[in-house]
């Protein structure tokens, strides 16, 4: 279980990274729609994937 | 816009929302317990609903619509940041509703008290919440004044929307406690999420012609708003400096983790957060493209957090949607206000007024309760009558006030070696820096409060734990609780 848990947070810290980086320096001249508006959309969604998966393997 | 149409809508709103705080007394029982948390046995559709109405306030349509009019896609990522902190939510999710059951707790800040095992610890807490909160509740009342000023040209002053969302939450917060504010919530959030979308949805399509149009006109007329740090508000350290106290908002903000109390079984806990990361990403996109939409429509306003009332009281704008989307913002005011109105009386009375006197009786604990909300609310309305600058940095002032709780938070759940000392000092020397930094407007290195403030308190808690003696009987105790517990729900 431990090792999961780090494994997650290690996950969700990629994530992070990417969040605070990629906006402000590959994307920052990228004035389209497809630039950072569609980034941190796939950013958020695979965030609340993941979140999604993590809820399912609860049980009641 | 004519101000008797407002009143209107605003009476009918008003008259089903009270009608649904009503009918939530049914079968409601008596206690601490019940009034406060529903008797821990609310459904997970309502309360994705209430957590979601709780989380999402006035800031939405007013302060992010407000910030994209003013910096662009920036606060998409600011916002969708806030969203993906939800993650915090599944690890402590699960050990706040497990302890809650077990130890009967019914605030955050009477965990962190037995925890720690110092009622100092819970009534610090408590402190550090009303001083940060009563400014957060502010704001949404000044986003009301704000709103219905705006929509009715001037016709109806600034405090008619302040007292009228005041009054709302008082009485929305008294009539049930939890049960009221969660069923009235839930239509709230239903309306705040309907109404946005069909006006951004009227907007998109009778002006741009579809959301291909909107993001044309951008590239075209505002490419600066599609970067970061674009037109300059988002900077890197003004992102880190929003951002940071808003992902742990889930954790930090009482009002949003005493719901981790709330659902009946943990099923109903999956079912809350799931529905409310959902509804988060779709009202977070449909308040973004709503400022970008009145940035192109009408660019050039003095003050970004009037962009909204200004756009809806345009000639271009039907006046229906116009006050369509008046009262989805007004029930994404008073919904918060109203659940941190109820949270911070139970703090009041639990972690305060019982703490310091133990003896105390469950009925006077609840009497007292109840007297608190008006009262705190009265403050909160005394402080918004000040108007005190840009209402979205207002509001991100209390947050970065309130992620000083945060260490503590983590030392609980994970830490063995906390202690009550470091937990004090920690809070108490982070909300001061970062009250000082706020309200003297010093950023060392160009660095935001939350920055220096989290810094301060999270080294102040790792040293003065290791300084003072922990209670690992407690400790021990309380965590291998949890441990088996989540072991057995198969949760991290």
């Amino acid at each position: 279980m431990r090792g999961k848990r780090w494994g997650w947070i290690l996950w969700f810290g990629i994530l992070l990274f990417l969040d605070y980086t990629l906006p402000y320096t590959v994307l920052s001249g990228v004035s389209k729609i497809y630039g950072a508006f569609l980034f941190w959309n796939l950013f958020a969604l695979t965030a609340i994937a993941s979140i999604g998966i993590l809820l399912w393997k609860w049980r009641d | 816009m004519n101000s008797s149409y407002i009143l209107l809508v605003v009476a009918i709103y008003v008259a089903l929302g009270t009608w649904t705080a009503y009918m939530s007394r049914r079968g409601m029982g008596a206690g601490v317990t019940e009034y406060f948390l529903a008797n821990r046995a609310v459904g997970g559709f309502v309360a994705a609903l209430t957590y979601s109405a709780t989380t999402y306030s006035a800031f939405m349509m007013v302060g992010l619509a407000g910030f994209t009019y003013k910096g662009g896609v920036g606060a998409l990522g600011f916002e969708l940041t806030y969203l993906s902190g939800l993650v915090l939510a599944v690890f402590f999710g699960p050990r706040f509703w497990l302890a809650g059951k077990r130890y009967g707790y019914v605030s955050p800040a009477e965990l962190l008290g037995d925890r720690y095992q110092s009622q100092w610890v819970a009534a610090v807490t408590t402190l550090v919440c009303l001083i940060f909160l009563i400014p957060y509740a502010a704001v949404q009342l000044m986003g009301i004044g704000y709103l219905l000023g705006g929509l009715s040209g001037g016709a109806l002053p600034f405090w008619v929307g302040l007292i009228l969302a005041t009054v709302l939450a008082i009485v929305w917060a008294w009539i049930a406690g939890l049960r009221s504010v969660a069923w009235t919530d839930s239509l709230q959030a239903l309306i705040m999420l309907v109404t946005s979308i069909l006006v951004l949805l009227f907007v998109i399509y009778r002006y741009f012609g579809g959301f291909g149009g909107l993001f044309v006109t951008l590239e075209t007329d505002y490419p600066q708003w599609l970067t970061v740090p674009g037109p300059g508000f988002f900077s890197l350290k003004a992102y880190i400096g929003l951002t940071l106290p808003w992902f742990f908002f889930c954790i930090s903000n009482p009002q949003v983790s005493q719901r981790l109390f709330i659902p009946k079984s943990l099923g109903a806990m999956r079912r809350m957060l799931g529905g409310f990361v959902i509804f988060g990403f779709i009202y977070t996109l449909v308040s973004v493209l709503w400022g970008f939409s009145t940035k192109v429509l009408s660019p050039g306003l003095a003050r970004a957090d009037l962009a909204t009332p200004t756009l809806l009281s345009q000639p271009i704008i039907p006046a229906i949607l116009a006050l369509i989307v008046m009262v989805g913002i007004l029930g994404a005011a008073v919904s918060t206000i109203d659940s941190i109105l109820l949270t911070l009386s139970s703090m009041f009375a639990r972690d305060l007024y019982k703490g310091l006197r133990p003896r105390v009786s469950e009925e006077m604990e609840l009497r007292l309760g109840k007297w608190v909300i008006p009262a705190i609310s009265l403050v909160a309305m005394i402080f918004g009558w000040l108007k005190l600058g840009l209402i979205s940095a207002l509001s991100v002032a209390a947050s970065a006030g309130l992620l000083m709780t945060v260490p503590a938070i983590f030392g609980a759940f994970f830490w063995k070696r906390g202690t009550a000392a470091g937990a004090i000092w920690s809070m108490l020397l982070g909300g001061t820096v970062t009250g000082f930094l706020y309200f003297s407007g010093i950023r060392p290195l160009g660095h935001w409060p939350a920055v220096w403030g989290g810094l301060i308190c999270l080294v102040a808690f790792i040293v003065i734990s290791l300084m003072t003696t922990p209670p690992l009987e407690k400790a021990e105790e309380f965590l291998g609780y949890l441990a088996k517990g989540l072991k057995e729900k198969n949760a991290l």
